[in-house]
């Protein structure tokens, strides 16, 4: 049975890294490893589901492979890959290496997850970007832990090749943890939601927030207080509502550093004062009409 | 030779199979195998365990979370608790818990900790005999013989159990969002169109073929989803009672990916022109609207005077000319009606059908599912 459990406090082996997980996710993280089944990820923009399978692989020391989803992703494309193009260049060359398919195979993250004789930490990052079917095709190699490479003739391989670690089915030694963060745009097939655990990362509440942007500055130690008052007032920011796009951890993290930066006094950041009056303030939006709202409720409003 | 019983977990899962029908065998087999993994030490990780492995978004971990919580049994103390999970953690076969005989108990109970129990168990449910009088066994997994033993506890009637916390006081809809969505997900057109930026191998090949060497590959635009939808909605007056459907309809319709979707509100007929926002403020021709849709998609939702219950031939005349119309543009146009359709009889939307002018489907699974066969064209 495996014994790794995953703790999210951000210690490693290597040195402290800038990730903190609340009790919540690290209890599903455990599950993960356990059961031995991929962890699906959700949650608002910037609440840290990319960065939490780099620290799983931190703090447990292991291996780490990540897969960034695109629209034009196909599910083959992260367990190999074959260099067609070059392999016609190279037989038109009268290179002898294109008689073999080996010198043209490269493998995905997936595949290499999969390969590995260790346990090892795999990121799918943002699965529901690609096609709709792309979870669909993955189910036989999350379920089984194993994929065919079908171009490969079983006759060609060589003693080098096998000793090299080629073959032409690849099973898991050891079931990889794998992480899969989505942004909920498009529904996710049911096949694919009931191979995976689920958590939902809330945004963190305003004592992890301080916890997390005081371990992530990039500067040195940043006065508390400093941190204290704009968590404050990011959280009053956010009351107000109907953004865009609402300000978040990543946001509030640049704005500390800014802050910090420019040696900005916690008496600047007063709560009696107008949201559009705070040094910065902008730096936390990426839309233009969210300024707007801000700006006109800010000279309208009375406390 | 103990009888066996529900247990509070196949309670919860029972329940939880109505909310979310996606649940199968392996989800329940897969929450005991956490147990027996010693996954949930306590009550709030044992919700925890179901939540990760029944539900799937922020919503369904709510609804799992009331029904584990309504299901456990009540104040359960601390020790007792965690002997339990003790319990489910030994393998088979091992000798019963020294301390498994709690302030003198009696009936014991047998738990098995293998998976295979939980398959055989849906067949050894359909032979429970109904409950006998109290102390009865209470957490029982099924039967097999030489499992580990432990106390049995008072049987806790449901009537006790603390209250759900959230109640659906708005009911279901005729049909799930997450149905909806599936639906429409079948509504593709796949093709290849924008930049060539896939390589095209057998086009490749054919090139080599002919001009003897290879001189530059032959790309290909990548496949998508080609269809672009046109949805017409009927809104306000006797429309107002369907506005949940109709949102949620709506709400599901952006996650089939499709190139180009555009909406249009209209009340009771389209006369020449539609609005484009529900509040039915700013105006566009019919004409303009339907021009790009050519050979596309249509959706019309509408009650077609079912609502109002009386037959109104005006109405008709003009309904049956807007369907007309869109129908000259395109062959893939339906008309989906939110009334259901038993109460469509004596109605302006029945005189509509009887008329063969407009295949009107009502606003439930199957009938979504028929509207979307004539909108793909069959």
């Amino acid at each position: 049975m495996n014994t790794l459990r995953y703790s999210g406090t951000g210690d490693t082996k290597s040195g402290n890294h800038p990730y903190r997980a609340d009790p919540d996710l690290v209890a599903a993280v455990n599950m993960a490893i356990v059961l031995q089944r991929p962890l699906l990820v959700k949650g608002p923009p910037g609440c840290g589901k990319t960065r939490l399978a780099e620290s799983i692989a931190q703090e447990l020391d292991l291996p780490y492979f990540e897969w960034f989803v695109k629209s034009t992703s196909r599910a083959q494309d992260g367990l190999y890959t074959l260099d067609t193009l070059r392999r016609l260049l190279d037989s038109q060359m009268g290179n002898a290496d294109a008689r073999r398919v080996i010198p043209y195979l490269r493998f995905g993250a997936l595949g290499e997850a999969l390969r590995s004789e260790t346990e090892s930490v795999l990121l799918i990052d943002e699965i529901d970007k690609a096609d709709l079917d792309f979870p669909n095709d993955l189910l036989r190699e999350l379920d089984r832990k194993e994929f065919t490479v079908e171009e490969i003739d079983e006759s060609q391989l060589t003693a080098d090749d096998l000793a090299n670690g080629f073959r032409r089915s690849y099973r898991a030694r050891v079931s990889p943890i794998i992480v899969i963060t989505s942004n909920d745009e498009k529904e996710l097939p049911d096949a694919f939601l009931r191979r995976c655990l689920f958590h939902y990362i809330d945004f963190p509440s305003p004592d992890r927030l301080a916890e997390i942007v005081a371990i992530n500055c990039t500067t040195d130690q940043v006065d508390k207080p400093l941190v204290a008052a704009a968590v404050d007032r990011l959280v009053e920011i956010r009351a107000i509502g109907g953004f865009r796009k609402e300000p978040a951890t990543s946001e509030l993290i640049d704005w500390v550093n800014i802050l910090h930066h420019w040696g900005i006094d916690v008496s600047q950041l007063e709560p009696q004062l107008d949201h559009a009056d705070l040094p910065f303030w902008r730096s936390l939006f990426k839309h233009q009409q969210d300024i707007q709202s801000i700006a006109r409720h800010g000279s309208g409003d009375s406390r | 030779m103990s009888h066996p019983r529900q247990t509070f977990l196949q309670d919860a899962y029972t329940e939880a199979r109505k909310e979310i029908p996606r649940l199968g065998i392996e989800d329940l087999i897969a929450v005991r195998r956490g147990l027996a993994d010693g996954l949930a030490k306590d009550r709030s990780q044992l919700v925890r365990l179901c939540q990760a492995i029944w539900a799937k978004s922020p919503a369904e971990q709510d609804s799992v979370k009331d029904i584990v919580e309504s299901r456990l049994p009540t104040p359960i103390d601390g020790p007792t608790l965690a002997q339990l999970f003790a319990a489910a953690q030994r393998p088979p076969d091992s000798p019963p818990d020294p301390t498994g005989t709690v302030a003198g108990n009696p009936p014991i109970t047998e738990i098995p900790t293998t998976p295979e129990s939980g398959e055989s168990e849906p067949q050894r449910r359909n032979a429970e005999t109904p409950a006998p009088p109290a102390p009865v066994p209470f957490m029982e997994y099924g039967e097999t013989s030489g499992q580990a033993k432990v106390a049995a506890l008072p049987r806790v009637r449901l009537a006790d159990s603390p209250h759900r916390t959230h109640y659906d006081l708005v009911g279901t809809l005729p049909v799930a969002p997450r149905a909806m969505r599936q639906a429409f997900r079948t509504l593709r057109r796949m093709g290849r169109s924008g930049l060539a930026t896939e390589l095209d191998i057998g086009a490749t090949i054919a090139r080599i073929v002919r001009i003897g060497r290879l001189d530059a590959p032959v790309m290909r635009p990548p496949r998508r989803n080609l269809n672009q939808f046109l949805v017409l909605v009927d809104t306000l007056g006797s429309m107002a009672p369907f506005h949940r459907e109709i949102d949620a309809l709506l709400d599901a319709l952006p996650s089939a990916g499709f190139t180009g979707m555009v909406r249009r509100w209209f009340h009771d007929i389209p006369l020449g022109h539609v609005y484009k926002d529900a509040a039915l403020r700013e105006i566009e021709p019919l004409d303009a609207c339907l021009e790009p849709f050519s050979g596309q998609p249509v959706l019309v939702i509408s009650d077609a005077g079912a609502a109002r219950g009386n037959t109104d031939p005006a109405r008709a005349r003009q309904s049956a000319a807007f369907f007309a119309k869109i129908k000259i543009k395109t062959p893939l146009a339906a008309w989906l009606n939110p009334v259901p359709q038993d109460r469509w009889s004596h109605s302006t939307a029945a005189a509509l059908v009887r008329s063969g002018k407009i295949a009107m489907q009502p606003l439930d699974l199957a009938g979504l599912k028929r509207s979307i066969e004539i909108l793909r064209g069959r």
